[in-house]
């Protein structure tokens, strides 16, 4: 069973644990505007689009297991040389909150980049943390994220020398309603081969609208 | 005193050999005269109840023995044949005690006649002495019987002490014993408040001119349960602050303003220079921005907090509440004020 028949299988499961363990659950649909760029020796190629998707998430006391799944096509922009490309990803991360306004992370996405030519498959393998200061009347918060990236894998090329994401957000949360606007920027630097030097960087504007049950 | 009263009693001995001075108490001596009487030994008698009268004997006589002794002294004059010398004695009687009286079934109707007429020449007022009473003003009453010896108009009225306000607890005219009340409360309608009291009885004979008066002190307590503290005023620890302090608005904006540089920063710092960024950063940045300013202009414009202050209101309702229902319960106890009244003074004091 493949890494991503698992997470949608996990995905299905959620709310069913949700309601048997008596846990906070939380869906979220979302609209991301991707803007991908790549440098593989050639110039940059650019492709930028939208995505749509959607998460879920569970959580109980501080611990929390998101799964997240996106999908779309990412245009090239003209004169930059690349070619238009679909995007899909699922993703799983764990979160524990050990301050109220910090949460770690780890977790792991699965992503597939599709052009006419090639299919590009990746794993990426994060661990960060985010920050989460509410503004006052805390219905707003403002959010810091920052994730390692310490495994890379596409197929056909090495693993990354260096990778990260970063990004800010502002969130709001009203009842049961949540909304966020994040941006984030994840880069991935190879090692070179040969004379060329791969490097790939996703920045997303990712407007996220949800809601959030309390399960007894 | 002592010598004198040992004379007394060797002379008694003397007299009365059964009689020691031992024996010789005033009311066994009282005892010994009223069997002697009711013997008809009435000259056996009269020497001993005219002792019990007499300002030589060295013993104490209670009012009651020596009105008691006149009323017998009278009575054996009656039946000596002397019934003016028994009027005085029986009016002797009544000038000590307006109850005085004789009953018909001890005493003839020679004697009763004799004590009517003494009745009638002698003006006095009286009043029994009060007991320690619990008065409900709400049910009860305080009864004080006041007499005159014949008819009369008699005033009774009753005056807090150092006051000059006074009820009138009877007012018109009067013969012989009469029960009169108070219900414990002033003039007000109100009940009386606590402290000593004067009840003043003044009578004015139909007869004669005499005019004859009495005064009696009282002391009132008022019983209350004990009454419930009110909860006091919520104080700041235990309210939540109903406005954000003056520095929120700028906090806000400052960390709306850290979305933005933090946005611009990984955006421009943190990307790839060969790749270069798309405008997602800045978008971020602007948003953020305009997120802030909006934040801080809404924040100082309603500084209020309304979750808090709809808490505070829910406390402070609570508290209002309890406060209610604690004064209703208080004054449920102060309007079952009893009256605790106790006599201060001998049962009448002559002005």
């Amino acid at each position: 069973m493949s890494a991503a028949v698992c997470l949608v299988l996990a995905g299905l499961l959620l709310p069913a644990i949700a309601a048997a363990q008596g846990v906070e659950l939380s869906g979220a649909l979302t609209l991301t505007h991707g803007d991908h760029r790549v440098d593989a020796g050639l110039g940059v190629e650019r492709a930028t689009g939208l995505l749509v998707g959607g998460a879920t998430r569970l959580r109980r006391h501080g611990v929390a297991l998101t799964l997240s799944g996106e999908t779309g096509h990412l245009t090239a922009v003209q004169g930059s040389g690349g070619i238009d490309r679909d995007v899909s990803q699922l993703g799983a991360v764990a979160q524990f909150t050990p301050l109220p306004w910090l949460v770690l992370e780890s977790g792991v996405t699965l992503r597939s980049f599709g052009t006419v030519v090639a299919r590009q498959r990746w794993t990426l393998v994060r661990a960060g943390a985010e920050a989460r200061v509410p503004l006052s009347g805390e219905t707003f918060w403002a959010l810091g994220h920052a994730h390692l990236l310490p495994v890379v894998r596409v197929n056909g090329l090495p693993n990354a020398a260096t990778a990260f994401d970063a990004g800010t957000g502002l969130a709001y949360r009203r009842g049961r309603i949540l909304f966020e606007l994040t941006y984030t920027l994840e880069r991935c630097d190879f090692p070179s081969q040969g004379s060329t030097r791969r490097s790939e960087q996703l920045g997303t504007l990712t407007l996220r609208g949800g809601v959030q049950l309390r399960l007894h | 005193m002592k010598r004198r009263a040992a004379a007394l009693g060797v002379a008694l001995s003397l007299v009365f050999p059964n009689i020691t001075l031992a024996q010789a108490g005033t009311a066994e001596l009282l005892q010994q005269a009223r069997q002697l009487y009711e013997r008809l030994e009435i000259e056996r008698a009269l020497p001993i109840l005219r002792q019990v009268v007499s300002p030589e004997w060295p013993l104490e006589v209670t009012n009651a023995q020596r009105v008691e002794a006149y009323k017998y002294l009278g009575a054996a004059l009656v039946l000596r044949g002397k019934p003016d010398s028994a009027i005085l004695y029986f009016r002797a009687a009544l000038e000590r005690d307006a109850f005085a009286d004789l009953d018909p079934a001890q005493f003839t109707p020679a004697q009763q006649g004799a004590f009517a007429v003494a009745r009638r020449r002698t003006f006095s007022v009286g009043a029994r002495p009060i007991p320690e009473t619990r008065l409900d003003p709400r049910t009860g009453q305080l009864t004080v019987t006041v007499v005159t010896t014949h008819a009369a108009t008699l005033r009774a009225t009753l005056r807090a002490l150092g006051g000059t306000d006074y009820v009138v607890l009877y007012d018109g005219p009067n013969d012989a014993a009469r029960d009169i009340a108070w219900n414990g409360l002033g003039r007000d309608g109100r009940v009386a408040p606590p402290g000593r009291y004067d009840l003043t009885v003044v009578g004015r004979s139909r007869i004669t001119t005499q005019a004859d008066s009495l005064r009696m002190y009282l002391d009132l307590q008022h019983v209350v349960e004990p009454l419930e503290d009110t909860l006091p005023v919520l104080g700041a620890a235990e309210l939540l602050p109903e406005r954000h302090a003056e520095s929120t608005a700028g906090n806000d904006l400052l960390k709306a303003l850290g979305v933005a540089v933090g946005a611009l920063v990984v955006g421009s710092v943190l990307a790839n220079d060969r790749l270069g960024t798309g405008r997602e950063g800045p978008i971020m940045a602007g948003v953020a921005t305009v997120g802030g300013i909006v934040g801080f202009s809404y924040r100082r414009a309603h500084p209020a907090i309304p979750g808090n202050v709809a808490l505070n209101e829910t406390h402070r309702a609570a508290r209002d509440a309890a406060n209610a229902a604690i004064r209703l319960r208080n004054a449920d106890r102060v309007a079952r004020t009893m009256l605790l009244i106790t006599p201060a003074s001998a049962p009448a004091v002559r002005p």
